[in-house]
């Protein structure tokens, strides 16, 4: 765990990752799912890519893994499947980085380049 | 476990031996649950995510590895340093002809895995305008007919008031026009009548004046014209008091009132814009065909916007034409409306995902080759190799350095193959060019570059990766006693020998399918036999009325159109005949050469299977002196007569091809046939077979298959008909005269010459010539890896029998008996696959029952004897180079 105190901007996929926990529990396919329902298609979480980001925010302390739900089934191998879970410095990483993006809407409506702005 | 899981054990091998250790059974776990879901979504997804997830593995695995700073939970991992990039560049300069035999391949390899994508990409690519990739046209896809059902005026005026999707919509239509100044006259420019909405959908402000005003599309308005640049510049001289000037459009004068900027050439490649005057929706010019486009509201995406058209067509009350039940309301970019309904997009075809798939295996073979070549190398690195082990290095520190130095190569071929893709678009002709779509940007961009470095990753990981594993299996004591007794510690194995044979059996199949090729193309070509007329003696013409410039009542009345364009034609069909030098003219929707429309008949009295749709035949509506003009005799039965065009005109001719293949040869005089309809529906009305002719080349590239059937049609039936006038000599030479008198029949008609009917190039002509190309591409591809892989063999049997030609030497053997030792196995490879190859190509020659025996003997002779050149100039560098070893320095082991 290096860092439980981020404060630096999320990446999109970081962002789309902790949100898509910030739900519920959820395994890898169950966030890839997510994260693609959320961005629209437009931040790609295959496989590799997510699991990049999953070993990285585990590293940080923002995600950690959990127990599979009870009523969950096993992978094709009887084995349990893998879940991940939001830990506190995540949910704090994601409110930190939603007051960021508030902070910047605003002044990209003070600034007139959103449709409906008004001075 | 099953492939799937095999293969992605493998591409899991991409990452670095402790990240697989901690997550890799989570992966598997994610793979498992999303290719179970994905393949129940059908082939083409499963396919889909296949190759998105490699390429995501690789790319990740080496992302992860290259990380900055990436703790290695394993001691003494993998690690890249900029030393091991050094390291890579003097690699390449140490080995001159191994880099440049593995950039070569790669540099084939890398653009042919790009291209089905770049030319998706080239062929989708969105207008040049501001968001240009918020602008798409909305169409009626008709599945069971298999075309799209073309948009109205009426639909266009519903479509506008009821959807809220879009920010705007336009319409157009188009045409060609005669062009002049004042005084008439002037060869045809492409145009199109657009909504006055056009330009504020397009964001495209005009270069001078203004555009095309709501004001000018109403009834009675002064008529006005729009330019591009181009006919600016090269009509007009770049007046730049051309706004208010004004120019002939057809039979009128219009005013100019804007020149657009250079480069703006909506929608397809036009230079002139006149308003298009949608008069009340109810009159019959409410009928009228147009294109539909528009501009995405913001926030709106497509799919949005398709559901909401599918809405409003499906509710006639809104103001939309009634559509058969099957019609699907389609939004996509604007490129569709040339390409064509289709459902997914262009990319979801199977033509282009075969086409991928192909590209890759190509690519994937090319990577195999340099493999081998790699292994060859490192096999000849085995004592360096040896000694770091001894001091310390893991395996995939060693494995990693060779990923780098495979990947510094790939870079480089990536590089070369960009620079290949970028000169393309200079070699398109400049005639086929002039027709492309403006939109079409074969250019390079940003995205071609990231995934040619991709496909450079993957490359490098393949060729690199795969062979480093290999070569470092062994135990550091095994490497350091192999080092010493010259030997490489592994052996190559019967894989590598059993790909250059499939290279070469390959390859032969593809120059037997590119001679055929060629072959067809030539007789094609140069023979009158599939014509049936001396072609070098027509001119081709086509002689439109465009309606758009008719007078109000004209242009609204399909009766008084009609009158027009049947007094036209007539008139100037006599005036023609009447020209000196011209022996006759004969008038059809297709002339002889051209692509003749197909449909599908049914004979009466042949019951059709359940299934069944009856049989493909190419058809044509002609004049009834056609055949004459043509000096073609009826062969039985009767020609067409003046009787024929009363009533419901159930007659029609049909060629000897179809009396052949159709009718199996029986008589066809009296005989009934129809037409079925694509999808659902009621066939058409019986036609009765007058009379039979013989073959006119309606489809000749494929002669055999050459069954037609022809049907009468008046003057005035058709907008637009082909000319074929029979001047003899030189025909090109008798179309300013053609126009003149074209011109001074209707100032309104626009002649368009094709030139000399012998060299008409359509349809089947276009396939033939790019499978002509593709073949003769395919042909230099295969060799060329063939090439490489010979090449990289005979380099790794000379590293691997060094000590033994030096002893051979010593002992006094001459060097002719060893330069055939190491070709032996060469040219055994050669021989092995020239014989699997040539059942591969028979069946190309089977295919085309033309062909004649002595020709596929030559065309077998000439593949083995260009293979056998290809293998003969691969041995060479590596045989010269056995043969520079001497005996001492074999001994010494510095060989």
């Amino acid at each position: 765990m290096s860092d439980t105190t981020r404060t630096d901007p999320l990446s999109a996929r970081d962002w789309h990752v902790l949100m898509a926990l910030s739900e519920t529990d959820l395994h890898g396919y169950g966030i890839m799912k997510a994260v693609d329902r959320d961005s629209g298609g437009k931040v790609s979480a295959e496989i590799g890519s997510l699991y990049r980001v999953l070993d990285r925010l585990l590293d940080e302390g923002l995600v950690a893994e959990a127990d599979a739900p009870r009523d969950a089934p096993d992978d094709t191998r009887g084995r349990p499947r893998r879940y991940y879970r939001l830990t506190r410095a995540g949910r704090e990483a994601l409110r930190r980085e939603a007051l960021r993006l508030r902070e910047t809407l605003e002044l990209a409506r003070s600034r007139q380049l959103l449709p409906g702005s008004r001075t | 476990m099953t492939v799937r899981h095999v293969y992605f054990a493998i591409l899991l091998r991409a990452f670095p031996g402790d990240f697989r250790e901690r997550r890799g059974e989570a992966m598997r776990q994610a793979f498992d649950a999303a290719q179970e879901e994905h393949r129940a979504s059908g082939r083409a997804a499963l396919l889909s995510f296949l190759a998105r997830t490699s390429v995501d593995m690789v790319a990740s695995g080496c992302r992860e590895r290259l990380r900055p700073g990436r703790r290695s939970r394993t001691p003494n991992g993998a690690q890249v340093s900029w030393l091991d990039v050094k390291l890579g560049v003097r690699m390449l300069r140490k080995h001159p002809g191994l880099t440049l035999a593995s950039v070569f391949a790669l540099t084939i390899g890398i653009p042919v895995g790009l291209g089905p994508g770049h030319f998706v990409d080239a062929l989708t690519a969105p207008l040049p305008v501001p968001e240009g990739d918020r602008i798409q046209v909305l169409r009626l896809w008709n599945p069971a007919a298999g075309h799209t059902d073309p948009a109205t005026l009426r639909d266009f005026d519903a479509w506008r008031e009821a959807l809220t999707s879009f920010q705007a919509l336009a319409a157009y239509r188009q045409a060609s026009y005669n062009i002049g100044a004042e005084d008439g006259g002037g060869a045809p420019v492409r145009g199109a009548e657009v909504t006055a909405s056009t330009f504020a959908v397009l964001r495209v402000p005009p270069e001078l004046g203004r555009t095309i005003d709501p004001g000018d599309e109403v009834d009675g308005a002064a008529n006005v014209v729009v330019i591009g640049h181009d006919l600016w510049r090269s009509r007009f001289a770049g007046d730049p008091g051309i706004v208010g000037r004004s120019v002939r459009v057809g039979p009128t004068l219009h005013t100019v009132v804007g020149v657009m900027p250079e480069g703006f050439l909506f929608p397809i490649r036009q230079q002139v814009w006149l308003p298009l005057r949608t008069g009340p929706a109810s009159s019959a010019r409410g009928d009228a065909e147009v294109g539909v486009f528009g501009r995405l509201a913001d926030g709106v995406e497509a799919a949005q916007a398709q559901s909401e058209l599918s809405t409003v067509v499906s509710r006639p009350d809104l103001g939309s034409l009634a559509r058969d039940e099957h019609v699907r309301a389609q939004v996509s970019a604007f490129a569709y409306s040339v390409i064509g309904g289709l459902e997914g997009g262009l990319r979801t075809t199977p033509e282009v995902l075969w086409s991928q798939v192909l590209a890759w295996l190509v690519l994937f073979v090319a990577c195999i080759n340099v493999g081998m070549l790699i292994f060859a190398r490192t096999a000849s690195r085995a004592g360096e190799l040896a000694v770091r082990t001894a001091l310390g290095a893991s395996r995939a520190r060693i494995v990693s350095q060779i990923f780098v130095e495979c990947l510094v190569l790939a870079a480089l071929a990536a590089g070369v193959g960009l620079g290949l893709l970028g000169v393309l678009p200079r070699l398109i002709p400049a005639n086929v060019s002039a027709i492309l779509p403006y939109w079409m940007d074969f250019g390079v961009d940003a995205g071609t570059v990231g995934r040619a470095m991709a496909l450079a990753v993957v490359s490098a990981g393949v060729a690199g990766v795969v062979p480093a594993l290999r070569f470092t299996s062994n135990s550091v004591q095994e490497n350091i006693r192999r080092a010493q007794g010259r030997r490489t510690g592994t052996r190559s194995g019967g894989l590598s020998g059993a790909l250059i044979v499939a290279d070469v059996a390959v390859a032969v199949a593809a120059i037997g399918f590119a001679v055929t090729v060629s072959d067809m193309v030539r007789r094609a070509k140069t023979t009158d036999e599939g014509v049936g007329i001396p072609a070098e003696e027509y001119l081709a013409a086509t002689l439109t009325l465009p309606r758009g410039l008719m007078t109000g009542g004209e242009a609204s009345d399909p009766v008084q159109y009609r009158n027009r364009v049947a007094a036209a034609q007539q008139e100037l069909v006599r005036r023609l005949k009447a020209e000196p030098g011209v022996k006759d003219v004969a008038v059809a929707d297709a002339l002889p050469r051209m692509e003749h429309h197909s449909r599908r008949v049914e004979v009466e009295g042949e019951a059709l299977s359940d299934g069944e749709h009856g049989r493909s035949v190419r058809v044509a509506r002609v004049d009834l002196d056609y055949f004459d003009a043509l000096g073609q005799p009826i062969l039985s039965g009767r020609g067409f007569g003046t009787g024929d065009l009363q009533g419901n005109r159930d007659v029609a001719i049909v060629n000897t091809g179809f009396v052949a293949n159709v009718l199996g040869g029986q008589s066809a005089i009296g005989r009934r046939i129809r037409y079925l309809p694509w999808g659902d529906g009621e066939p058409g009305p019986w036609l009765e077979i007058v009379g039979v002719v013989g073959s006119l080349g309606m489809r000749v590239v494929s002669p055999t298959q050459d069954q037609g059937v022809y049907q009468p049609f008046a003057p005035g039936d058709l907008g637009s008909v082909q000319l074929g006038i029979h001047v003899g000599g030189d025909p090109v030479s008798f179309t300013p005269r053609l126009r003149a008198i074209a011109a001074d029949v209707d100032p309104t008609a626009v002649v368009t010459t094709g030139g000399v009917l012998s060299d008409v190039f359509e349809g089947d002509w276009y396939l033939m010539r790019a499978l002509g190309w593709g073949g003769g591409l395919l042909v230099a591809i295969l060799l060329a890896l063939a090439a490489s892989g010979i090449y990289a063999m005979m380099s790794f049997a000379v590293t691997e029998r060094t000590t033994e030609i030096g002893i051979r030497s010593a002992l006094g053997a001459r060097r002719r008996d060893v330069a055939s030792s190491i070709g032996l196995r060469a040219m055994g490879q050669l021989v092995a696959g020239v014989v699997l190859g040539m059942p591969l190509a028979g069946v190309f020659y089977g295919g085309n029952a033309d062909s004649a025996l002595a020709g596929m003997v030559g065309a077998f002779l000439f593949g083995v004897a260009v293979i056998a050149t290809v293998g003969l100039v691969a041995c060479t560098g590596p045989t010269l180079r056995a043969l520079r070893i001497t005996p001492s320095e074999a001994l010494r082991g510095k060989g």
